[in-house]
């Protein structure tokens, strides 16, 4: 064997030893984050348990409540539980009713808890006299502009988020972040969300789930505006802080799709709704099997997205309602859905799903007309411009 | 304590939830025909279905939830576990496919007499590859892959 023949194998094996031990790294740092989560639900379970005691022994202790509807709240938000949500309103009212004046922490979780439901007029009820209470809070003020993001009352919403200017307060920053994106600011809001993805860091008291939810909504910021290396960035960092996170592993999913890599895309969703199940992902599950050319497996898919969405008793959600669309199924269904929501909410996300249910029934002129109001903010979400350019262009 | 449980709050309201309806399974082949199934299941929608403990639980697994070998014959299936976690029941069977499962098909119909809308879930692992069944209600058996 000549020198250099020596020298690429001694390398080689170097390499290879390089990537046994990172890959060694990476498995032990999944597993100890999957103990840990586990850990963090085993205590929550547990506190879970402690303040219902606590709740039922004293029918007077609205803090006992209140903690008790953070804690069912946390969970909802961690294992997407219908049942905890509902219960975490129940709760909170106990809790408000029985004190509401020092009891700021009942009515956050009465108000997030109706937002969780999309009852966002109720929601903003709460909020507003959250916000009368202390005009100077700037995560109440937030949270208020986020509301009226999503009832679309947006001269209001500019009001509230016109008094947050320069922030170091991560829910303000956060939900400012929003703003600027719908109303077209794009950079504006990617520095905000980096911002504050890299404060969450080291912020004090934040759970796995919550220190995730930074990287998912910069994965999903990300993926929306086609920067893929930097969603591929914060979706590794947050499987390393969660792996088993079902909402990184649907974003995942998209990201492997938008490349065409259906296998990956399959595994993502399909691990997504192993740990949660949500129609959305059913659709994701589809794309990646249709890609990979199984077409009955990809069908089913979508039958049960479609069987399991139309029993819903209430407003579906828009994710779905657009996955029908995009599949073809249940449109007639979609759009009064879609007449529905308006009538509740005028965002732009309701006007874009308005226009794109009228433009699959037909009516491209209705359409044009609806996605002009979808795009009156400036927004620059891709995807509303390409549900805009289709409908343009069957002018 | 409560400080931080109101941080938890004030920085990310839940994504929207709705009753849906599901249930999921994981199914492994060990080699050599062996295989674990592990099925869960809200525990409040099993008590009332099957009703009357353990061996209730256990009965109705083993009848809503089939492993089929080639031939068609099902697979033996001996429950190891039945274990609550949270309000989830978690129940884990094992088997002997005698002709190994190439070929071998799987039916999750958990809770379809209770739910139109139930859509269960089946991600199986064979040869170190994962792929998910889905399964609407009334659905037939379908073939590991």
């Amino acid at each position: 064997m000549n020198r250099s023949a020596a020298g690429v194998l001694v390398i080689g094996a170097l390499a290879l030893g390089g990537w046994f031990t990172e890959r060694r790294a990476v498995v032990r740092a999944r597993a100890e984050a999957r103990a840990e989560a586990s850990h963090e639900a085993a205590v929550r379970a547990a506190d879970i348990t402690f303040f219902e005691a606590r709740a039922a022994r004293d029918p007077y202790s609205a803090g006992d409540r209140s903690r008790l509807g953070s804690l069912l709240l946390s969970r909802a938000r961690a294992t997407g539980r219908y049942e905890d949500l509902v219960a975490a309103e129940r709760i909170a009212r106990a809790s408000v009713a029985l004190r509401r004046g020092r009891n700021r922490g009942g009515a956050l979780v009465l108000t997030n808890a109706l937002m969780g439901q999309h009852r966002f007029r109720e929601a903003l009820v709460e909020a507003e006299q959250l916000e009368q209470e202390d005009a100077a809070d700037l995560t109440i003020t937030s949270l208020c502009g986020e509301i009226l993001l999503e009832l679309g009352r947006y001269e209001d919403a500019r009001q509230r988020f016109a008094r947050i200017g320069i922030t170091t307060n991560l829910a303000a920053q956060m939900r400012l972040a929003r703003w600027r994106e719908v109303t077209g600011d794009v950079e504006g809001a990617r520095q905000l969300l980096l911002d504050a993805r890299s404060r969450a860091v080291g912020a004090f008291g934040l759970s796995r789930e919550q220190r995730a939810w930074f990287e998912l909504r910069v994965a999903e910021f990300a993926l929306r505006y086609g920067h893929l290396g930097e969603a591929d960035e914060a979706l590794a960092r947050g499987f390393a802080i969660a792996p088993e996170d079902y909402r990184l592993h649907a974003v995942a999913a998209k990201a492997a799709l938008s490349r065409r890599q259906w296998d990956d895309a399959a595994e993502h969703a399909g691990r997504s709704l192993d740990a949660h199940f949500d129609p959305a992902a059913l659709a994701l599950l589809a794309q990646a099997e249709r890609g990979r050319g199984d077409s009955a497996a990809a069908r089913a898919a979508v039958d049960a997205m479609v069987s399991s969405v139309q029993a819903q008793p209430g407003a579906w959600h828009r994710a779905w309602s657009l996955a029908l669309l995009d599949e073809g199924r249940a449109v007639d269904a979609v759009l009064a859905q879609a007449r529905q929501d308006l009538a509740e909410r005028q965002d732009v996300y309701a006007w874009d799903l308005y226009a794109w249910a009228l433009h699959h029934t037909g009516d491209d002129a209705g359409a044009r007309t609806a996605m002009s109001h979808a795009l009156a903010t400036g927004i620059r979400d891709p995807l509303l411009l390409s549900h805009a350019r289709v409908i343009q262009a069957t002018q | 304590m409560i400080l931080r449980g109101l941080l938890v709050l004030l920085l990310c309201r839940p994504a929207p939830t709705h009753p849906l309806h599901s249930s999921s399974a994981s199914l492994t082949d060990l080699g050599g025909g062996r295989v674990t199934l592990s099925v869960r299941i809200f525990s409040d929608d099993l008590m009332a279905t099957a009703p009357g403990g353990d061996s209730a639980i256990a009965t109705y697994v083993r009848q809503r939830v089939r492993i089929l070998a080639r031939d068609g014959q099902p697979i033996a299936l001996a429950i190891v576990s039945i274990a609550r976690d949270g309000d989830l029941t978690q129940v884990t069977a094992q088997g002997t496919a005698p002709g190994g499962l190439s070929g071998a098909s799987v039916q999750h119909a958990v809770l379809w007499e209770r739910y139109r809308d139930q859509v269960n879930l089946v991600r199986a692992t064979l040869s170190g590859h994962t792929t998910t069944l889905v399964f609407s209600n009334g659905d037939p058996p379908k073939a590991l892959r």
